[in-house]
């Protein structure tokens, strides 16, 4: 029923970049999409959207939902934007910014246009987000601090330029700012009381309609129920919307929204249930469309190098044979019904070129797993569980079996069915694990534990979803990440030199080198075993065309502006 | 040192006649073979403890009974009924007969230890509470009272979701929510006990306290609370399979609560997967049903004075009201 | 003791029970290993930003002094603000019991209702095969998992009826069929599956009661003298044996009331709809403990009134009563 309620916690702050365009002048051509943009579309209609994941606050200081920022990335102007292809391109900046020489200094054209209220969007606007973020980044603005990480100024020379102001080069600058929302100044600016702390109070829906800037603005907000957007007259892109207004209704389980999808009362479900979509597929009543996500499905390890307890879990030997008992297609077919791929590294093809693709999942192999583990000398015992021997030295441990307790976050879909599985591999080596099944936050506690210094947990199964940059997802195993975003207590200093490397790599080619090598370390030494990769799949009724890849959506404004009415 | 004198009566109605002089208590096998009539003589009786006679044998020898293992992957995600599979697959592919059998197990177990758990707190509450009276009785009664008006479900939610949600702690849970209606049931029947001449003459003789209790009251209480825990399975039941429902149950522990929340999360609605989510309410529902059969008969012949709500299943914390199934 | 002290009494009671509660409310939540603060996961989330964090929301005081401010806090009639979104509890939780209460009513119309009718059909044929089975179908029925029962209709009756499945309302109606009596029957039409249920489950309560009421009118000797001077069964039944059920069945209502609020998650979570229930466990999920506390606490006081009308009505109907 929750099954989304901790993405929004791994999804935050979607920072997605592409192979971004490094200190050049030059940019690629963003605006020409390769998907239908259908010239049989039509104008106007109610487009009503399907979703079970929920908003959490309309309030861009405040959300961490991933339906929030969907709703920011439509209604606020953003200065890039991806394409159909996932690259980077100008939103409200025209394509062609300019960067200095040090790669310090950006410099943005940007499109006029008006706020939903009737007042002129300008330079001015940026300026005064950039500045209120970076001025409070402490505190009140943490949240949406780290897209303009490094940057020390967004100055407005004229209504129409932006200069933002670097103090190190950062190599993923436009990635960033995908989701450097600007807001109107002339709400915003009264709210800057008490240390910056009134912005996180501010309730921007609390009077009607939230002013927007972008292609549409929301007219009603409604968290648990249907928020409805309008277009926004003043909006600066080229292409208006085909819609007139959308509709995102929120269901608290998918067989709900599947009903009334079925029956008509929703065009479009953002996120098909998978046991289902084969049979939706069949119906030539509906287009059921699937694509790459970046969400992986992982099993981690405590990886702490100074753990006291099972050791012997800190052996790649003895995690690469675990990872042999480890049943990727059967996970991808009885948990996913076929929509997810195995996987083998935190990024995905979506992060292209990224991805180390000289690696491939380990292979599954009982056999193979059992005599890796035979040779190291873990023997099976009368029960067929495998003894590990006792150990001298400064983490001296008795002698133990191989019993693990892996620790499982409820709301995940389907954890359950993958924990089963893996369970069933890992017994035929002589292992035997335990669930311990808690909410996404006793999760990470426990994890942590005690007080984030990882000693005591042994495995842990869970997600994450990661960005078309790869920055963010590489980030969360570096040492400074306990008690923030790791969730194996892996600490590798190399592994952490290298990912300071990319982030002020002077090419792409150079980063792409770096990144390869991170994520041949992250295969080498194992602090999780990468399970599968799983796909989106969305659903309309086939009275709908001008689709854009389902991952788009949150990445840009092309799906709502593309989306229109072909019936 | 017990001045025990001749039974000389064998029926309930007896118990109250104070001033008899007669008055002893019924030697323990008489309160046995009267449960025994009960369930032999009363259809409604009968029903529930063959029902839950039968639950019981199919927990204890489901590894026998079962047609395959409860983790066995026989087949594909929510295969259809056949003849090979009863009532189809789940959404792991798993038997759905096999995990019935299974699931009976923890059903019980948690029915059992809730019920004993409400039954030791609630008899303990009762027995003191009655048997001293005064200070310590309004003490105790004001403490039942605050835990009656605490809404349990959202209650168990709470716990369960800060707490954990092992199978120890939804035991604990249910049965520290429920043993209200049982501390005053056995209140009120100690009360009525303890000024029977018998115990009066006994503590005139000298007996302590405790041997009074022990000796006298619990033995006249005993078959009123073993009805009483029969009715707080049922509870308990019903209560498991509720935070099963909610996501609270312990998803190794295979339960009917659980199985009814695999499939509801696992679109078997959508899909038409009926075989994976009504039999396991099915079987909920006739366990239940049984528990409250028994012991309301239990209960009613045991002490047919006592006029309490009998459907406890939703409002056994109820005070003491009007209405009595077989009011003749 | 006299009427008036009675009163008293359970007044007094109910006002320290409110009391009780609060404080038991407070303690569930704050006394739970950790805080609201320590397993968030987020971009930022340093030891730095959690302390702040923790600073912020007042955890860092004793808990003596959070209890302190709580109390503070309710007196004011501030109940907090919600983790999630920043945004004031109280105006949060009216909506979703304005949701919940409707709903409630025509479940318990409904379960009167058929209460009634079973219970007469049961009483005035007593002892025969239609006693039996109404009292067994009444208990068979109260034995069901409410929320498997739910689950049932969504299965079988929705599509037969048409009926909506999930939800309060239609929310695109306003741009197709716009006007307040398409919007009125859009909510009957969703609230009839959960209420349905809620009057299934909890109705065969009510057929006992009007069973034994009657059987006991029934019994008496006017009625019996009424039957020889030969009055019509029927108005013997109206006047005398329905009216006399009329106390323990209000009585009932009340009692019940109190605890269907809370019963009411299970129903709101099958059938989506965003009532009280429905809040207080998607409060729990998110962790979000001042929703949570303040729901919790809506529901307690609404069990402690119900309660105290009920003693009320039952004092009315047994002055006797000395407990």
């Amino acid at each position: 029923m929750k099954l989304h309620r901790l993405l929004w916690a791994a999804m935050m702050v979607a920072v997605l970049a592409a192979a971004g365009c490094g200190g050049g002048s030059s940019s690629p051509s963003g605006s020409a999409g390769t998907g239908d943009s259908g010239a049989s579309v039509k104008k106007g209609g109610l487009l009503r959207i399907g979703t079970t994941d929920g908003y959490d606050s309309m309030n861009p200081f405040v959300a961490f939902s991933a339906a929030s920022y969907v709703a920011f990335t439509n209604t606020y102007p953003v200065l890039v934007q991806y394409d159909e292809n996932f690259k980077i391109e100008g939103d409200w900046a025209d394509n062609g910014w300019q960067t200095s020489a040090d790669g310090l200094t950006w410099t943005f054209k940007v499109k006029p246009g008006k706020w939903s209220d009737g007042q002129p969007l300008t330079a001015d606007d940026a300026a005064w987000t950039g500045n209120t973020i970076i001025k409070y980044a402490d505190g009140a603005t943490g949240v949406l601090a780290p897209f303009l990480t490094h940057a020390t100024k967004v100055e407005a020379p004229d209504p129409q330029t932006v200069v933002i102001t670097y103090d190190k080069r950062v190599s993923n600058v436009l990635p960033q700012l995908q989701q450097f929302f600007i807001l109107p100044k002339h709400i915003w600016e009264s709210h800057t009381g008490n240390n910056g702390k009134d912005l996180k109070a501010f309730n921007p829906a609390a009077d009607g309609p939230i002013v927007g800037g972008g292609a549409f603005y929301v007219d009603k907000y409604d968290k648990k129920g249907t928020t409805i957007y309008k277009q926004n007259p003043g909006y600066y892109g080229a292409q208006k919307p085909n819609v007139d207004a959308i509709g995102i209704q929120f269901f608290e389980n998918s067989d709900a929204m599947l009903a009334s999808f079925k029956s008509g009362e929703i065009d479009q479900m953002d996120t098909v249930p998978y046991l289902a979509a084969d049979d939706m597929k069949k119906d030539p009543k509906y287009i059921v469309r699937s694509g790459d996500g970046t969400e992986v499905r992982d099993f981690g390890f405590n990886s702490n190098p100074k753990k006291t307890k099972h050791r012997e879990l800190l052996d790649p030997k003895v995690k690469a044979a675990m990872a042999m008992a480890m049943n990727r297609q059967e996970i991808v077919d009885v948990v996913f019904a076929g929509y997810a791929k195995p996987a083998w590294s935190l990024l995905t093809p979506l992060s292209d070129p990224y991805l180390n693709t000289d690696l491939q999942p380990e292979p599954y192999d009982i056999d193979a797993a059992n005599k890796a583990l035979d040779d190291l000398g873990y023997k099976k015992g009368s029960d067929g569980i495998r003894v590990v021997p006792a150990t001298t030295g400064q983490y001296a441990e008795p002698e133990h079996k191989m019993k693990y307790e892996i620790i499982t976050p409820s709301s995940l879909y389907g954890v359950s069915r993958e924990f089963n599985i893996i369970r069933d591999g890992l017994q035929q080596i002589g292992i035997e694990v335990t669930q311990n099944s808690l909410d996404g936050t006793t999760a990470f506690e426990e994890i942590g534990a005690p007080d984030w210094k990882y000693l005591n947990f042994d495995m842990m199964m869970w997600d994450w979803i990661g960005y078309i940059d790869p920055d963010f997802v590489l980030s969360i195993v570096q040492c400074n990440q306990y008690g923030s975003w790791s969730d194996t207590g892996y600490c590798n200093s190399e592994y952490d030199k290298l990912y300071k490397e990319q982030g002020v790599a002077k090419s792409d080619a150079e980063r792409k080198d770096i990144v390869w090598r991170m994520q041949q370390i992250l295969y080498d030494d194992k602090p999780y075993v990468q399970l599968v990769q799983v796909d989106l799949v969305t659903a309309f009724q086939n009275t709908w065309g001008g689709f854009t890849p389902p991952f788009l959506n949150g990445l840009s404004k092309r799906p709502w502006v593309q989306i229109g009415q072909t019936g | 040192m017990s001045a025990e004198l001749p039974a000389a009566v064998s029926q309930p109605a007896d118990l109250v006649r104070a001033g008899d002089g007669y008055d002893a208590p019924p030697p323990a096998r008489r309160t046995r073979l009267r449960i025994w009539k009960v369930i032999r003589e009363q259809p409604m009786a009968t029903f529930g403890a063959v029902v839950l006679l039968l639950v019981i044998l199919v927990a204890i020898f489901a590894p026998a009974l079962a047609p395959y293992g409860p983790r066995e992957k026989v087949g594909d995600v929510y295969q259809p009924p056949d003849s090979s599979h009863w009532l189809g697959l789940d959404d792991g592919g798993v038997d759905m007969v096999t995990l019935l059998m299974y699931g009976a197990r923890v059903s019980l177990i948690v029915g059992f230890a809730a019920a004993a758990v409400a039954m030791l707190v609630g008899g303990a509450v009762g027995v003191l509470s009655g048997y001293f009276g005064g200070k310590t009785d309004t003490l105790l009664m004001r403490i039942t009272d605050y835990f009656l008006v605490i809404p349990d479900v959202p209650l168990m939610i709470v716990v369960a979701a800060i707490w954990g949600k092992s199978l120890k702690n939804i035991i604990l849970i249910i049965g520290l929510i429920y043993w209200t209606s049982t501390a005053r049931l056995i209140r009120s029947q100690v009360k009525s006990i303890r000024e029977r001449v018998y115990v009066k003459r006994a503590r005139a003789l000298g007996a302590g306290n405790s041997r009074l209790i022990f000796k006298h009251v619990m033995p006249q209480v005993a078959p009123l609370l073993i009805a009483n825990t029969v009715l707080m399975m049922a509870i308990a039941i019903f209560a498991e399979t509720a935070l099963a429902f909610l996501g609270l149950g312990d998803p190794q522990k295979i339960s009917w609560g659980l199985l009814i929340e695999n499939a509801f999360a696992r679109q078997a609605i959508s899909l038409d997967a009926w075989w994976a989510i009504v039999p396991p309410g099915v079987c909920v529902a006739v366990l239940i049903l049984a528990c409250t059969m028994l012991g309301t008969a239990l209960e009613d012949s045991l002490n047919p004075r006592l006029r309490v709500g009998h459907l406890s299943v939703r409002r056994f914390r109820l005070r003491p009201l009007v209405g009595r199934m077989d009011a003749e | 003791m006299t009427g008036s002290d009675y009163i008293i009494k359970r007044t007094a009671f109910a006002v320290v029970t409110v009391f009780v509660a609060i404080t038991l409310n407070f303690i569930i939540f704050r006394a739970a290993p950790g805080d609201a603060v320590t397993g968030e996961r987020c971009r930022n989330c340093t030891k730095e930003f959690k302390a702040n964090l923790r600073k912020e929301l007042g955890l860092d005081k004793s808990k003596w002094e959070q209890y302190v401010i709580y109390i503070k806090q309710l007196a004011h009639g501030d109940l907090g603000y919600s983790f999630e979104d920043k945004q004031p509890v109280a105006p949060q939780l009216w909506g979703p019991l304005k949701n919940t209460l409707p709903m409630l009513a025509l479940g318990t119309a409904f379960s009167i209702v058929f209460g009634i009718l079973t219970g007469v059909v049961a009483a005035w044929r007593r002892g025969t095969f239609w006693d039996r089975s109404s009292v067994l179908v009444g208990l068979g029925f109260y034995s069901l998992p409410t929320q498997w029962l739910g689950l049932m209709l969504i299965f079988f009756v929705a599509p037969m009826l048409s009926l909506p499945s999930s939800g309060i309302s239609d929310p695109f109606l306003e741009f197709t069929d716009p006007g307040w009596w398409p919007a009125l029957v859009d909510r009957l039409k969703h609230m009839v599956l959960p209420s349905a249920t809620i009057g299934l489950v909890i109705y065969g309560e009510y057929t006992l009661i009007v069973r034994s009421a009657m059987l006991e009118t029934l019994g008496e000797d006017y009625i019996l003298t009424a039957r020889a001077k030969g009055l019509a069964t029927w108005t013997i039944v109206r006047k005398h044996a329905l009216r006399n059920s009329m106390l323990p069945i209000t009585t009932l209502i009340f009692l019940s009331l109190g605890y269907i609020v809370g019963g009411a998650i299970l129903i709101e979570s099958v059938f989506n709809y965003p009532g009280i229930g429905l809040l207080t466990y998607d409060a729990v999920f998110a962790k979000d403990y001042p929703i949570m506390q303040g729901a919790f606490l809506v529901l307690t006081v609404s069990v402690i009134f119900a309660n105290y009308v009920a003693d009320l009505l039952y004092f009315r109907l047994d002055p006797r009563i000395t407990e």
